[in-house]
């Protein structure tokens, strides 16, 4: 089959691989209808995550037809034929952690726990074409994909709705979706989202559909006036974090006392003009500090008295210079967490069906699988011109 | 061996056996010099002796070493006392300590390499196996029944398929056990043993050790103890263990990224996985890409 | 002039034979059908005991005492192949081994002598 392979950072290539095979007997084999490519797939692409190896098949955001099941798969949950989403992170549904729904947490999905047990004190559950350090699990960039523990992680969909509506329930959608809503919003709350990547569009959907009160959304206007534009279109106010000062437009936009809420939908890889985000790039290019948390610390530094911080962009190591200070005297409550996806899908799937929301809204371009690495520079390079790209196996 | 006394600390062994010509002059030894020369194998240090010599003290020499250590030592140090030059004076000092390691029974050396001549092929007590083995404890949380635990490690049959270090176990009858497990290529590769369970407690714990004449001596124990709420069974694992090629096989071990503690919590995670889920996730045998050009295949990992 | 020359051979061949049996004393225990855990130990000890021979013939001007040792250790070397010749798994390779052992022995005694009564 075809799959899209890492090969070097900046070097992704399309490949002849063998197809699938269950390899536990509670697998699937999925055949991919519709599979996207993430911004945290650039953090591979840019070599920001050291534990890819050449030949590992990418990819987290996939959709399409059951084509097998193992023989331990429950029949009454899942069967051949049925239509569904792959969330990206893997869960048993068995731990402790997966039965209080923290499934991005799940404790035995992860094949190599060593590389979680040194970085982070403990293993996380295994991601879909992530690296080693998320299992080595094989991507969903390709024309077919195993999936284990099938009747945990599948999740069924109706045939009625188009792809493009269905796929971003894989990741996206339920992550912008968490996290607003795992800072438990109010109705008077003003919200503000740092980053407008397709993340942060679907959690400035997704404020309103909780019933914010108001969404304010930063990027940079220069670099990605779409983006903005549809942040804007979607209600929020725009901030343009090169030409504003983002502190005082914030404090303006709040009445003085500054967001409830504030969203990282960035992450690691933070742009930023200001004195800290020049010492952030000096200290990564030295290989001293992993992460660059420019938005963590200007979402510390502008979030009000007794708000709450949520991080949902993705990091991997360390950050220099986060402030301890104004985080502890401010009683600041910090939101994090690897989506869990498989909690989010039911409500998410009926507030599509409702209408309330159509998440194709933010696909830029349907691209084949066989052009991948064209789509995978077109949304490292282009990123106005792109904001979500779907590649199709099949074409 | 039996001795006759003859009067005056004069001692003859009668009823001579393999090994007695070492044992014959170390009985001459221990009554010429008194009780601070141990003869017996270590299983039971005199409660004073002990306490002035302090643990390090013990006998780890062989009978028959230590006598020719005397003798090799007095050669030496006749050697290099009728020189008069350096090398005289530190070819003495070998001597010398040759004669003391026959003596007392006891080499630093030996003690740092972890090696011990006095004991091979015996088997050692468990209290010796707690005093001097390498200990590895590891803990795991387990969504499942202490009773359900209980009854799958029980069952040793079943422990190959948990720990990948296992090469196969061989269960005998009630109480013992045959085992066959890898070890680091500087122990040989495989290291096999005799096991038998010492303490058996259904739903709480299991106790084993090796039996004497193991390649590596040992003794485990594993707890069930329900965990606070419905967490589920806190499982503990405790092992001593010396390993096959002494304290010095443990530490290159640990070079090469096989250490025990590692390795033991691997297994608790299959064990873990085993039994919350019914299957250890594996990535062997998925799709992967070459790099190397299109439309080459690539068997799988 | 034959003696030195001689005691400066035997003080090598110690040291060679030493290393020998610091170095491999399983495989001589293999060859001589004597294997079990103590006489490794005892091996490395005779090794020890070869090597500081060697070193205090080949350094001192008068090899004398250092051949004197050599013989005492050979009394000492004889008793215990005495004592291990009866429980050898394999005659052949013990007495092939005791037999290259021999013309060592008769050389350090010849030395020995000669080497003491030429004063």
């Amino acid at each position: 089959m075809k799959a899209l392979t890492w090969c070097a950072p900046y070097k992704v290539s399309v490949e002849n691989v063998p197809d699938p095979k269950i390899l536990n007997r509670r697998d699937a084999i999925v055949r991919v209808t519709s599979t996207c490519i993430c911004g945290s797939d650039l953090h591979l692409y840019d070599g920001y995550v050291p534990f890819m190896t050449p030949g590992d098949i990418m990819g987290h955001e996939p959709m399409g037809i059951v084509e097998e099941i193992g023989p331990d798969v429950d029949r009454n949950r899942i069967n051949v034929g049925d239509r569904v989403v792959v969330p990206f992170p893997i869960a048993c549904g068995s731990c402790f952690f997966c039965r209080r729904q923290l499934y991005s947490c799940c404790d035995n999905t992860n094949p190599k726990p060593q590389h979680g047990d040194k970085m982070f004190g403990q293993p996380t559950a295994g991601i879909f074409g992530y690296s080693q350090l998320t299992g080595g699990y094989a991507g969903g960039q390709a024309e077919g994909l195993r999936v284990p523990f099938a009747d945990v992680n599948l999740q069924k969909m109706p045939t009625d709705l188009p792809d493009h509506q269905l796929v971003f329930l894989s990741d996206i959608f339920p992550t912008g979706y968490m996290a607003v809503e795992h800072a438990k919003p109010q109705p008077d709350d003003t919200i503000a989202i740092w980053g407008c990547g397709p993340v942060g569009q679907f959690a400035i959907r997704s404020a309103f559909l909780l019933g914010a009160g108001k969404v304010i959304a930063l990027d940079d206007e220069g670099r990605v006036p779409n983006r903005m534009k549809m942040a804007r279109e979607a209600g929020a106010i725009t901030v343009d974090i090169r030409d504003e000062y983002v502190y005082e437009r914030l404090l303006e936009e709040t009445g003085g006392i500054g967001p409830d809420i504030c969203v990282d939908a960035v992450g690691m890889e933070a742009h930023g003009f200001s004195l800290d985000a020049v010492y952030d790039k000096v200290k990564a290019m030295a290989m001293m500090e992993t992460d660059r948390p420019k938005v963590i610390r200007q979402a510390i530094h502008c979030c009000r008295k007794g708000g709450t911080v949520s991080i949902i962009g993705v990091y991997g190591g360390f950050s220099d210079k986060i402030p301890t200070g104004a985080l502890m005297n401010k009683g600041l409550t910090i939101k994090t967490g690897q989506c869990h996806v498989h909690r989010y899908v039911p409500e998410l799937l009926e507030h599509i069906r409702s209408g309330r929301i159509d998440p194709s809204f933010v696909v830029t371009q349907r691209m084949p699988l066989s052009q991948a690495p064209e789509a995978y520079k077109l949304f490292r390079f282009k990123q106005d011109e792109s904001i979500k790209i779907v590649l199709d196996p099949a074409a | 061996m039996s001795v006759r006394n003859f009067g005056r600390g004069f001692v003859l062994p009668v009823d001579a056996k393999d090994g007695s010509f070492g044992e014959s002059i170390m009985t001459t030894l221990h009554t010429r010099f008194g009780p601070g020369v141990d003869v017996d194998r270590g299983l039971d240090f005199g409660q004073s002796q002990q306490q002035q010599q302090g643990q390090q003290r013990r006998i780890n020499v062989g009978e028959n070493e230590r006598a020719v250590s005397v003798a090799a030592g007095a050669i030496l140090a006749l050697q290099g006392l009728s020189r008069g030059s350096i090398v005289g004076l530190l070819t003495a000092g070998v001597g010398g300590m040759f004669i003391y390691r026959g003596i007392a029974g006891h080499c630093g050396l030996y003690e740092k390499m972890g090696l011990d001549t006095a004991h091979s092929g015996e088997g050692m007590e468990e209290r010796e196996i707690s005093e001097q083995g390498i200990h590895v404890e590891q803990a795991m949380l387990i969504n499942k029944p202490a009773e359900e635990l209980y009854r799958y490690w029980r069952d040793f049959n079943n422990l190959p398929a948990i720990m990948t270090h296992l090469i196969s176990v061989q269960v005998q009858d009630d109480r013992r056990s045959h085992w066959v497990a890898k070890a680091p290529k500087i122990a040989g590769g495989q290291v096999e043993w005799d096991a038998q369970i010492t303490a058996d407690e259904p739903n709480l714990l299991i106790g084993w050790r090796s039996l004497p004449g193991s390649q590596v001596d040992h003794i485990g124990q594993i707890r069930f103890e329900k965990a606070l709420g419905d967490r589920g069974t806190n499982v503990h694992v405790f092992m001593d263990y010396v390993p096959p090629a002494g304290k010095l096989g443990h530490w290159v071990a640990t070079l090469f990224g096989e250490a025990p503690g590692r390795q033991m919590r691997d297994d608790l995670r299959s064990f873990k996985r085993i039994m919350e889920t019914g299957e250890i996730l594996t990535t062997i045998g998925q799709p992967r890409g070459t790099c190397t050009g299109e439309g080459k295949r690539q068997e799988t990992l | 002039m034959f003696e030195e020359t001689t005691a400066t051979g035997l003080g090598i061949a110690s040291i060679a034979i030493g290393a020998t049996e610091i170095a491999a004393p399983e495989k001589l225990q293999e060859i001589m059908g004597i294997g079990n855990g103590e006489n490794t130990g005892i091996m490395r000890v005779l090794g020890v005991r070869e090597i500081m021979h060697g070193i205090d013939i080949l350094t001192h001007k008068d090899p004398t005492p250092g051949i004197w040792a050599r013989v005492a250790g050979d009394m000492l070397d004889g008793v215990l192949l005495g004592v291990a010749a009866a429980k050898t798994k394999r005659p052949g390779g013990f007495g092939a081994i005791a037999a290259a052992v021999l013309p060592v022995v008769i050389a350090d005694m010849a030395t020995c002598f000669k080497l003491t009564f030429k004063r």
